[in-house]
């Protein structure tokens, strides 16, 4: 016989729950969805977050934009020499990118510009011009969610930008463009700078910001302002300000999580408060006549410890095996749509599986001892109690 | 065996309102007893059951079983002194219906986390000795009053206690279940076990196998 644990206690244990199967059913249910949402949406947060931090990783330290009584204008790019004579200033490089409005799908692409022959101000663009590709006119890496919905509308192998003329310009799609993240790369079309200019109307001269790279983390912020002095008329932005910028999205949408967590918690403390609250009359009379026939105080609530245990685990067990398979392998349908970005192009992205121990634990403590302390605290109450009196 | 000595029990049933069940009270019981305690309800009859098998504890007074003072002990050695001293058979049996006469039956049995052949040697002598092995596997709320008296009885029994403590047995039976009853009765005397009975059914007056009569009336022994 197992000395620690007792299976025969165990097995009233289960045949207890057996007799209440209705109601206990009724109890793992709720129990096990609130389980569920819970880790779902700590699931979610996390790996929206770790997606969230790898782009803001990629962010270039500083970018210049022009900016005339608060429109932004594109900027002269000779503006760069004088950047590269800061001092602390490592590079600077001027960007071409914008918006394309593609009415048969109602969406909006990035377009980012390149000139295969600079250096990259992103990594993810520097592994694309090194993978052998050629940047000429006639070529476009798109992102996952682009060559997605380019397939729907039947642009298989070339893409035709309208030209501010009303012309057509013909690029064709050399293949999938793959950033860090996914967050960074699904609605982007990487081409040439040229090709870039020729669809926004653009001149050699200008470029639509400037992106700058400084030696010492430290010295951000001074050089940033040191541009400001130098051009007042242009905004300088450094990557903490669009840190905070992206966080400020990211715990607005955070909110209705939170609106749920709270709707969550709230049900699941309902049903530890009512059964926290007494046991009926039945429950009463059987502790009393456990007693009476020679169980102890301990008996008693290592029996309803059982309870608890087999219930709670049971539903913890449950609840987050389904929240797995719900927010990594279905990708959280309806809940992720919440978090799927600022652009209108809210295809493929992935929650990139991260094993939050974290948020386990967060749960099981939570939920489990919560829910089994809800099982002995009023057996407890009668248990010390005179069986005489429990019975009466 | 066991001695009650000024005993008194007051219940209280709100804020101002008691009740007192038993009054300076002093009783003996032999080893190897069957004692008959009659009187009609709220006489105190069931109270001193209650005390004997320390479910409950007096007011004031002392109970004393085997020389050991029991109506003090704590809740842990109170529980310790019935599982190993004591078989209650309760007036309504107060058996866990939805689950088998086997399970019922060992109940007793689980705090002790036994062997699991030793628990099955003991639950089959039991079941046999009380004639309800066929019911084994049976869900006890499918029985008659009867089998379920049987099967309340095999329960007090099984941990093979000194004294066995019936409120009321035969107040749900008719008279031929009754008989059978007392039939059992008479096996455990028998055996020299100590039999404590509360009781208002004749049948119980004119027994031989009583060896001592108390009657009780307003929390008195008359």
């Amino acid at each position: 016989m197992n000395k620690y644990i007792n299976l025969y206690l165990l097995e009233y244990a289960i045949n207890s729950l057996l007799r209440q199967r209705y109601k206990n059913i009724f109890i793992i249910s709720i129990l096990t969805f609130l389980i569920f949402l819970l880790t779902s949406i700590f699931f979610i947060t996390h790996a929206i977050k770790s997606e969230l931090q790898y782009t803001v990783d990629s962010l270039p330290q500083i970018t210049v934009q022009k900016l005339i009584s608060g429109k932004h204008y594109d900027i002269e790019v000779q503006r760069l020499d004088k950047i590269l004579t800061i001092t602390g200033v490592n590079d600077a490089t001027a960007r071409v990118w914008g918006y394309y409005y593609f009415a048969n799908a109602g969406v909006n692409f990035t377009l980012i510009g390149i000139d295969q022959f600079e250096k990259q101000y992103k990594n993810s663009l520097q592994k694309l011009v090194q993978s052998s590709v050629e940047f000429d006119e006639s070529n476009a890496y798109v992102g996952q969610g682009v060559y997605e919905i380019m397939r729907k509308n039947y642009f298989n192998e070339y893409f035709n930008f309208i030209l501010p003329d009303g012309s057509l310009n013909k690029v064709n799609i050399g293949g999938v463009f793959k950033a860090d993240t996914n967050l960074e790369s699904n609605d982007v079309i990487v081409i040439s700078k040229d090709n870039m200019r020729r669809i926004y109307g653009m001149s050699d001269e200008f470029a639509t910001d400037i992106v700058v790279e400084v030696l010492n983390d430290n010295e951000v912020d001074t050089i940033a302002s040191k541009i400001k002095i130098m051009f007042p008329d242009t905004r300088v932005i450094t990557k903490n300000d669009l840190k905070v910028s992206y966080q400020n999205i990211f715990d607005y949408k955070s909110g209705l999580f939170l609106a749920l967590f709270t709707v969550s918690l709230f049900t699941f403390f309902i049903i530890v408060f009512d059964k926290a609250s007494g046991l009926s009359s039945t429950q009463r009379k059987e502790i009393g006549v456990l007693k009476a026939i020679g169980w102890s105080l301990e008996d008693v609530l290592k029996e309803k410890f059982y309870e608890g245990v087999l219930i709670s685990v049971f539903s913890y067990l449950l609840g987050v095996t389904l929240a797995l398979g719900f927010v990594y392998l279905f990708q959280a349908p309806l809940l992720r749509d919440i978090f799927s970005g600022y652009s209108e192009l809210k295809t493929a992205f992935e929650l990139p599986f991260i094993l939050d121990l974290q948020t386990l634990v967060l749960v099981f403590f939570l939920s489990v001892p919560i829910y089994i302390a809800s099982i002995i605290i009023p057996s407890w109450r009668v248990a010390t109690m005179d069986a005489d009196e429990v019975m009466r | 065996m066991i001695e009650f000595k000024n005993i008194n029990k007051t219940y209280k049933l709100g804020k101002n309102n008691t009740i007192k069940a038993l009054q300076s009270i002093d009783l003996h019981v032999k080893e190897g007893s069957v004692v008959v305690i009659r009187g009609s309800s709220g006489s105190g009859k069931s109270t001193v059951l209650s005390l004997i098998s320390a479910i409950a504890k007096p007011t004031s007074g002392e109970v004393i079983v085997d020389q050991k003072q029991i109506s003090k002990l704590s809740d842990k050695f109170a529980s310790e002194y019935r599982l190993n001293n004591i078989g209650i058979v309760f007036q309504k049996y107060n058996l866990v219906e939805e689950i088998s006469v086997e399970q019922n039956v060992i109940l007793p049995l689980i705090p002790k986390n036994m062997d699991l052949q030793e628990v099955q040697k003991k639950v089959d002598h039991v079941l046999d000795l009380f004639s309800i092995k066929h019911y084994k596997d049976t869900a006890v709320k499918n029985l008659s009053g009867g089998e379920q008296q049987r099967v309340a009885i095999a329960r007090a029994y099984i941990n093979e206690p000194k004294i066995i403590i019936a409120d009321e047995p035969t107040a749900n039976l008719d008279e031929a279940l009754s008989l059978e009853f007392i039939e059992i009765l008479k096996g455990l005397k028998k055996e020299n076990k100590t039999v404590v009975i509360a009781t208002h059914d004749p049948l119980f007056f004119d027994l031989g196998i009583v060896d001592q009569y108390i009657t009780m009336k307003n929390g008195h022994i008359v």
